[in-house]
């Protein structure tokens, strides 16, 4: 990795990988250059390495907030048999899926920002400097790629929009994970410009080893983020006539700006080098800060109810039948008819009996000891309703089955069509007092199209798993 | 600067400047950076291939499509939303010149506006969920619209405070006055380009006669220049 340390076996391969990415490719000939691979196509203005570093942070972190909380979704929905997905806290899965869709929501526009400042740099010449470059670039395909689908499935999929072939939730999963490794390398790949953007180096951070440590892996000490900065910094003081801003964009603007800097002092010269906040910087941040705070304002009603009159985007608004929303109808599932059979029972199945230890109609489930409980119903599509159900615990039936509430378990729906048919019961959820068979909501029968006759309810726990239309609860064999 | 060889291409320092400091003799040994940044390639690489993996080997994840998605959406960036962006960058900065405040609100306006319509999009155009009214249940058409209004209304009056502001405010008059300084500054030194400009075109006509004169006179003379 670097030129005069590590020695022995570790010291030579770095020195090789070094040299594979410092390789240079030819480049192509320069009549090819035309429209906006000119550098003087992108003169001035906010194209420069603080800004897309700030902006890299804030979209960064939006990105880890949803992939944090997208891991959590996904152990909720398809939870390892090791995993006892915890019951608690009860607005867990509110607060974790309100954030991600919010988070996701508020990423549009950072990621557009951070993808402008950097926009200038899709156009850089030569195209493939070394292999190292070429690798580096090549990189960015999946990352970008990556993150706008992600943004783009995820608005598609909170209004319930799917106009391609795949399953959302598979690919989104997929993708995330993509994305996710990207930017690791990416992070690492740019840790060196990062310690030499200008903005440290004025706090008195030497420019160090940074260029030969970056060579292993990004290849040649790159320019720090965005080379733009080289055009308008020469325009601006005063030499663009005596070079042209083309060769100036080819140069390495962080550490040429360091050392005018750490020499000069001017604050006309460190604000062009972006150690100094600038007008046009201040504006574009405060821009992108307008907007994170518009889209999430425009849509967050959906996760914070007193805001619900300003969402005026928001996918879902509480209402609805008896006050809550639905996101699949009986009508849709298919279950109109059987839901409404007068001979309708509950099932209670151990494993691999063959007739089931407790059969229980909508009067013997009545004729149970009753509970009310305040539960938010959150859906993966970040919207989420706090409301009043009662019924039986689930604890109960299972008693009365003579069923161990620590086995693994799944609720199964009238349902029998699609990914959420059945779903898994955990020991902490099958425990928890707050977990019901829900006959009722708002103090009246459940309508059909919120599970008539009864429905699975139960704390932390994502919407499409509050199975709807029971028909059974059984051990899981295996 | 780079302790490996930098490529010609890359190289060069811009002109007016000095160039870097460039650490001459071995590099010092960064292990700080090393224990955190080989790991974190190697635990990219590792999720890179486990989303790859994911994507091409799930049941139900149609990598063709899945593919086709991503490259779309890339492409809708790159040399869509990208292009249109620098147009719009390009004609707001030309338009708004004398105004740099003007220009900024402006900018930001469009910017904000253009989230909100990407973010209203998948709701405006939904085909929705047939028979269940509690999806989608807004008139998004005309939130958008009050929306719109709401950031339209508000970038003017971002515009009108950076106009008048100026004339108001202490830190802004003096920040206006720094601003008509420098613009003074530029003006000087655009006449002072001019004036030498003229003074050289001058100077090499002369010669260009001169030289012409000189021709001329050893043509006279019989001898070829």
């Amino acid at each position: 990795m670097t030129a005069g340390g590590g020695s022995g076996v570790g010291g030579a391969v770095r020195r090789m990988a070094a040299a594979v990415v410092a390789r240079e490719l030819p480049a192509p000939p320069r009549a090819l250059r035309r429209g906006p691979l000119r550098a003087v196509t992108w003169p001035h203005g906010v194209h420069e390495p603080r800004t897309a570093l700030l902006l890299g942070r804030a979209a960064g972190t939006a990105l880890a907030i949803c992939f944090v909380t997208g891991i959590v979704s996904h152990l909720h929905q398809h939870p390892p048999a090791w995993l006892d997905v915890p019951s608690r806290p009860v607005w867990g899965y509110r607060f974790t899926q309100g954030v991600h869709v919010a988070t996701g929501i508020a990423a549009v526009p950072l990621v557009l920002v951070k993808l402008w400042v950097v926009y200038p740099r899709l156009f850089t010449w030569p195209p493939l400097r070394t292999v190292g470059h070429a690798l580096e670039r090549l990189l960015l395909v999946p990352l970008v790629a990556g993150v706008l689908f992600e943004l783009t499935t995820g608005l598609l999929n909170i209004v319930q929009w799917y106009p391609w072939g795949f399953a959302f939730t598979a690919t989104h999963w997929a993708v995330a994970w993509l994305v996710v490794g990207a930017l690791l390398v990416h992070l690492a790949v740019k840790a060196p410009a990062v310690r030499r953007a200008p903005g440290r180096a004025a706090h008195g951070a030497a420019p160090r080893s940074a260029g030969a440590d970056g060579s292993a892996v990004a290849g040649e000490g790159e320019p720090a983020t965005v080379g733009e900065g080289g055009p308008a910094a020469a325009g601006e003081s005063g030499s663009a006539g005596e070079g042209g801003p083309a060769v100036a964009g080819e140069s390495e603007p962080a550490t040429a700006g360091i050392d005018r800097v750490s020499r000069g002092g001017d604050k006309e010269r460190a604000r062009d080098r972006g150690t100094e906040p600038s007008g046009d910087r201040r504006a574009l941040l405060l821009g992108a800060g307008a907007a994170v705070g518009a889209v999430t304002l425009a849509t967050i009603g959906q996760t914070v109810a007193p805001l619900s009159g300003l969402s005026v985007l928001a996918p879902r608004r509480a209402g609805g039948p008896q006050g809550v929303p639905v996101n699949r109808t009986a009508a849709a599932a298919g279950v109109a008819e059987v839901a409404r059979d007068p001979g309708w029972r509950l099932l209670v199945r151990g494993a691999g009996a063959d007739r089931p230890l407790l059969e229980l109609g909508l009067p013997e489930l009545a004729s149970l000891s009753q509970r009310t409980v305040v539960l938010p119903i959150a859906c993966v599509e970040g919207w989420s309703v706090r409301a009043s159900w009662s019924g039986v615990r689930l604890r109960d039936v299972l008693e009365l089955a003579g069923l161990d509430p620590g086995q693994r378990l799944r609720a199964v729906s009238l349902e029998t069509d699609g990914p959420y048919a059945t779903s898994p019961i955990g020991p902490s959820a099958a425990r928890d007092p707050l977990t019901l068979v829900a006959l009722g909501l708002d103090g009246h029968p459940l309508s059909l199209d919120h599970g008539y006759p009864a429905r699975l309810i139960a704390p932390d726990r994502p919407g499409v798993q509050q199975t709807k239309w029971l028909a059974a609860i059984e051990v899981v064999d295996g | 600067m780079s302790a490996v060889p930098t490529p010609p291409c890359a190289g060069g320092t811009p002109p007016g400047t000095a160039p870097g400091p460039v650490p001459s003799g071995p590099v010092p040994w960064d292990p700080g950076g090393l224990v955190w940044r080989v790991p974190t390639v190697l635990a990219g690489l590792g999720c890179l291939a486990a989303g790859a993996a994911l994507l091409l080997g799930g049941r139900s994840t149609d990598p063709a499509s899945a593919l086709a998605w991503l490259l779309g959406v890339l492409v809708a960036h790159d040399a869509v939303l990208g292009p249109l962006g620098a147009g719009a960058a390009w004609l707001v900065v030309r338009l708004t010149r004398r105004r740099r405040g003007v220009g900024r609100a402006v900018a930001g306006g469009l910017f904000v506006a253009v989230c909100l319509v990407l973010v209203a999009v998948p709701a405006l155009f939904t085909p929705g969920v047939a028979g269940n009214p509690t999806a989608t249940p807004r008139n998004y058409g005309a939130g958008l619209a009050a929306a719109l209004a709401a950031v339209a209304i508000a970038t003017v009056a971002i515009a009108t405070a950076a106009t008048a502001g100026a004339a108001v405010h202490p830190e802004s008059r003096r920040r206006a006055g720094r601003w008509r300084r420098a613009s003074q500054e530029r003006r000087a030194d655009r006449d002072r380009r001019a004036v030498r400009w003229r003074r050289a075109d001058r100077d090499r006509r002369e010669s260009r006669e001169r030289r012409a004169g000189r021709w001329r006179r050893a043509g006279r003379a019989g001898r070829p220049h």
